[in-house]
């Protein structure tokens, strides 16, 4: 049975593979990890089918051979090679073959891609939309006004970095309240929310929250990096209870906002804590401290390894050229591994401790992941830091795992093994 | 005298021990507070307060644990108590306002606000009160309302201008903001430098230049210069240079600081490239204040924007492209007149720094524009023998090094360069040029061991920014030693090369590329070949060479080179991109390990960004 299953595969294919192919392999040897991405994009935009050869050479794209990818190939600097149909066949089976953790994923369209920003924000301080601009991934910008009119339904892909969610502006009173950036930030958040009929910007951001919970029940992909991923559920836990101290929201905070939390919502994270003190620049003890990662030159994540065959969403979310990567931190850098939902599915953590580093879970119809640090490449960035430059970092083993999540949804869903 | 003493102790113990309760208490309902224990803080203060309700520090400490647990009409109600003993306490107006508001119920705090504002007609500081009270609670409109009624009775408006002109900012309301400093420096322009860094800091928002250019032209009035400082600051801002100039020299009229304004305006003109600009700037101060201390250095800045110019004419027959090109003699008119203002510095500023710059300058003009050597020389010579602890005299002594390469005489460049190597104050990025250039002088003397030596000195430190060139000759040398003769025709052709010559140095790569015993020199040479032919703009003679190197394949180590250049030739001597692109992605597709692809995907982009 399993044999003649195998065959069909092949003979299936062999039709589509009347011409050659282009193979770009994602293994140590690619010159360019990033852009192999965008131009897998490019082709799903051209309507050209590619397929992902999941843990083949590192996570490799198949592509029917046109002169125009392997012009732009060559031109982006993405190494690849040009094998026949008959190579493409050899490969296939391979990658079918029962014995080999391995499988073949069909993409199909490429998603429509929005990244929550505010007006007026620049490309660097955002780990994706670097990766989306060196890759050349389009994408396009929304805020508070277009969420909570709706627009979320034009797109397939949702991003958040380290806005905050919670209505704290980021907890950075201490530090930053006089400076001009954090009052600028300050008055567009609140006439924000006054044009949205808000009376506290904390509302508004419930209510944004809310929205995009609704955008995933109905079978969006949401990718959140940073602060982004706690203060987001943390926000969702709070929908009915004021948890902002009066510099933040003009009143003060409940009193028992810790024990009126409703994890009941929250689409990862449960029984965490709160921080209340508005001076201290954390929103939860769902983030690890940087006392607790201990010696920097020891920060490294290790990449859970899943069947392809049978969890082939985790296993896309975890292509990557090796499987031990460099830690980075942020406001919020890897998550309290008791704190997160047993649904959730873990995708890194650093091995022997309770720190998550990359998590995934469904809701609804759609998906949510969440990726701990700031940037991949800029160990501790800090506010004002000039940008990672990506023509340095062209093989970044933790700027790919962004960029999987942008593939992912362009993936035809398959019917699970059982 | 002791019984009275007794007594008043036997008196006074009690009243202290109760004392010292009461403040262990409020302390301790103080850590309460901190640590997040309202209910506990509440509880005690309340009974403080009960025992002493003229007590104020009870009374703001309850009222502020209220707020926290958000029993807003506990709040109410021990404010109003209050009120009914002291009426006259804006402070309390000013705290129930808040209360109400934080309360949700915004129009009681108002009507709060606005009767305690009513009960103290005139009070200016009863307003900024009750006003801070409504920026506290982020009601800037009400804010406003009341800063201006306080303006109004206030003996000095300016003070409230301030207040209004920040919120005014901050909600970007950009005309209020500038119509009140316009206010403020009309009435004081000593506050000139506050109100131009606070417009300056938000200048740069959406729409505040413009915005805050509308209003300060508005108010401009006779008499107050300050308001045409501002304006032309902003004109500057908004690259408005010639409007900004217009008004500085009306200002420079009236004011008494001997042209101060007009040198930094041009200045500013220079650093932002409006180099025509500059040079009148310049010009009209020396006219206006020839006594002005300003006076030395805006001729040197006049000098200096003139030379620009010329620059600037002289990138119009832009042949940067070219491995090799001439830069093509410029407008002698201009020319001269640059040499002249130079030349004036000099005659004006004997044995200044400011002398043996201008002197240097007009070398480099002679030797570089007008290719007049002999002319150029006198005037390094000048500075060497006039001048000779200038800072200026190591640059003199490496032009006149250049000078003596360009004339065969490389005794003389080495005894100039030399006198750069051998002084250790001149710096190691100068001495590296200075090597460098001396390996080259032995290069073409045929001295290849000496030269091999130089160029080791100056790759112990790679970071110099000659190290890439040192590591080019270093290769040559080493490479090709074992073909001497036909090397020391090379570095005769590479001579002719930087002499101009290139009909010449053609003729001598050709003779070398055609030796066939000849192995890495022969290729190199064709190449030198192409880029000759392309100094002398023989495009079909360097495409057909370049062909032929293609031909070869990767027999030749610069295909990928003749390739490049071929694009090059395609894109930027014969304009056509479509050749250009053809050529560009056959090096992509045939040499994916080549030095030259980045540059070649930049070409692309660059082709492609034009065409869309």
């Amino acid at each position: 049975m399993f044999r003649k299953t195998i065959l069909v595969l092949i003979l299936s294919c062999i039709s589509s593979f009347s011409q050659s192919k282009i193979l770009i392999y994602m293994d140590l040897t690619q010159a360019d990890h990033l852009k192999a991405y965008g131009i897998t994009f490019h082709a799903l935009t051209n309507g050209i089918k590619a397929d992902w050869l999941l843990n083949y050479r590192g996570g490799s794209f198949m592509i029917d051979y046109s002169d125009k990818i392997a012009v732009e190939c060559r031109i982006e600097g993405v190494s690849f090679d040009i094998i026949s149909s008959s190579e493409a066949v050899t490969i296939y089976a391979e990658v079918q073959d029962e014995g080999n953790n391995m499988d073949v994923v069909r993409l199909e369209k490429a998603p429509r891609i929005a990244v929550f920003v505010p007006p007026g924000f620049q490309p660097w301080d955002d780990a994706v939309t670097l990766a989306l601009e060196y890759a050349k991934v389009p994408y396009d910008k929304i805020w508070n006004d277009e969420i909570l009119r709706g627009d979320l339904k034009n797109y397939d892909w949702l991003h958040l970095h380290h806005e905050d969610f919670t209505g704290q502006y980021g907890k950075f009173y201490a530090s930053f309240s006089n400076a001009q950036w954090y009052i600028d930030q300050q008055m567009q958040y609140e006439n924000g929310a006054k044009k949205n009929g808000f009376k506290k910007v904390s509302d508004m951001m419930k209510a944004v929250s809310l929205t995009i919970k609704n955008y995933i029940a109905q079978g969006g992909f949401l990718f959140a990096m940073c602060s982004a991923t706690d203060s987001y559920d943390i926000s969702l836990a709070a929908k009915d209870v004021d948890i902002c101290a009066t510099m933040f929201d003009g009143d003060a905070a409940d009193p028992n906002a810790q024990e009126k939390l409703d994890f009941s919502n929250t689409l990862a994270f449960e029984n965490f804590k709160l921080e209340m003190n508005p001076y201290v620049y954390e929103y939860s003890d769902i983030d690890i401290q940087p006392l607790e990662i201990g010696n920097f030159d020891n920060d490294y994540f290790t990449l859970f390894e899943f069947s392809a065959k049978y969890d082939p969403v985790p296993t896309m979310l975890t292509q990557d050229h090796v499987n031990v990567i460099r830690g980075f931190m942020g406001q919020t850098t890897l998550f309290r591994k008791e704190l997160i939902k047993k649904s959730v599915i873990t995708l890194a953590e650093r091995n022997g401790t309770d720190q998550v580093k990359y998590i995934h879970g469904n809701f609804g119809r759609g998906t949510f992941t969440f990726y701990g640090g700031h940037d991949p490449e800029d160990y501790q960035h800090a506010v004002g830091d000039p940008p990672t430059d990506l023509t340095l970092y062209k093989n970044s083993p933790g700027y790919r795992l962004i960029l999987n999540n942008i593939l992912f949804p362009a993936a035809t869903k398959k019917k699970q093994k059982t | 005298m002791v019984k009275r003493a007794f007594l008043i102790f036997i008196i006074s113990v009690p009243f202290a021990f109760t004392q010292q309760d009461l403040v262990n208490r409020f302390l301790l309902a103080q850590n309460f507070e901190q640590s997040g224990e309202f209910q506990k803080a509440k509880q005690i203060y309340e009974e403080l307060y009960g025992d002493i309700p003229s007590n104020l520090q009870y009374f703001d400490a309850l009222n502020r644990v209220y707020l926290q647990l958000k029993e807003y009409d506990n709040s109410i109600s021990i404010i109003e108590s209050r009120l009914k003993i002291n009426g006259n306490d804006i402070n309390l107006y000013g705290l129930l306002g808040k209360t109400y508001y934080m309360k949700g119920e915004e129009n009681k705090a108002f009507d709060t606000w606005d009767k305690a504002i009513q009960k103290f007609p005139g009070n200016q500081l009863n307003c900024r009160t009750i006003a801070n009270y409504a920026i506290e609670r982020r009601s800037f409109e009400k804010a406003i309302e009341y800063l201006y009624k306080g303006k109004k009775v206030a003996d000095d408006p300016g003070m409230f201008s301030y207040d209004l002109a920040g919120i005014y900012s901050l909600t970007m309301r950009f005309k209020d903001a500038a119509r009140e400093y316009c206010e403020i420096i009309s009435s004081n322009s000593n506050q000139y430098q506050v109100v131009e860094s606070r417009i300056l800091s938000y200048i740069k928002k959406p729409d505040a230049l413009s915005q805050t250019i509308d209003v300060v032209k508005e108010s401009r009035e006779k008499n107050i210069v300050a308001i045409d400082y501002l304006l032309a600051r902003l004109y500057m801002e908004d690259g408005r240079f010639e409007e900004a100039f217009e008004i500085y020299l009306e200002a420079d009229k009236t004011q008494k600081n001997e042209g101060s304004d007009l040198y930094n305006f041009a200045n500013f003109a220079y650093s932002e490239k409006q180099f025509e600009l500059a040079a009148r700037v310049y010009n009209e101060l020396v006219e206006r204040h020839p006594n002005s201390p300003f006076v030395s250095p805006a001729k040197l800045g006049y000098a200096k924007t003139l030379e620009e110019t010329l620059n600037r004419e002289a990138a119009v027959n832009d042949n940067s492209w070219k491995p090799f090109y001439k830069i093509k003699i410029i407008d002698n008119v201009n020319i001269e007149k640059a040499i002249t203002s130079y030349s004036e510095l000099v005659n004006q500023y004997p044995r200044s720094e400011i002398a043996s710059e201008a002197l240097l300058r007009i070398g480099r003009i002679l030797l570089y524009k007008q290719y007049d050597n002999l002319y150029a020389e006198k005037y390094f010579n000048r500075i060497v023998k006039e001048y000779p602890v200038s800072k200026f005299v190591f640059d003199a002594y490496c032009e006149l090094a250049n000078i003596n390469i360009l004339g065969n005489d490389f005794a003389s460049a080495e005894k100039d360069l030399l006198k750069v190597i051998n002084n250790k104050g001149v710096g190691e990025e100068k001495i590296n040029l200075a090597r460098y250039e001396l390996a080259k002088v032995n290069f073409y003397r045929g001295d290849f061991s000496s030269a091999k030596n130089l160029l080791r000195e100056i790759l112990n430190n790679l970071k110099d920014n000659i190290a890439n060139d040192a590591i080019e000759l270093s290769l040559l040398l080493n490479t090709t030693l074992n073909d001497s003769s036909n090397l020391l025709l090379f570095a005769r052709g590479d001579l002719m090369t930087t002499r101009g010559e290139y009909k010449e140095a053609s003729a001598i790569f050709g003779e070398i590329a055609s030796d066939e015993r000849s192995f890495v020199l022969r290729y190199r040479a064709r190449l030198k070949e192409v880029e000759t032919e392309l100094a002398l703009d023989n495009y079909e003679r360097s495409i057909s060479i370049l062909q032929e190197i293609l031909d070869e394949k990767e027999q030749n180590i610069y295909a990928d080179k003749a390739l490049y250049l071929l694009g090059r030739i395609y894109q930027y001597g014969m304009k056509d991109d479509t050749k250009a692109l053809e050529m560009y992605e056959s090096l992509l597709a045939k040499f994916p390990n080549s030095l030259y692809l980045d540059m070649t995907r930049e070409e692309i982009i660059k082709i492609r960004n034009k065409v869309s």
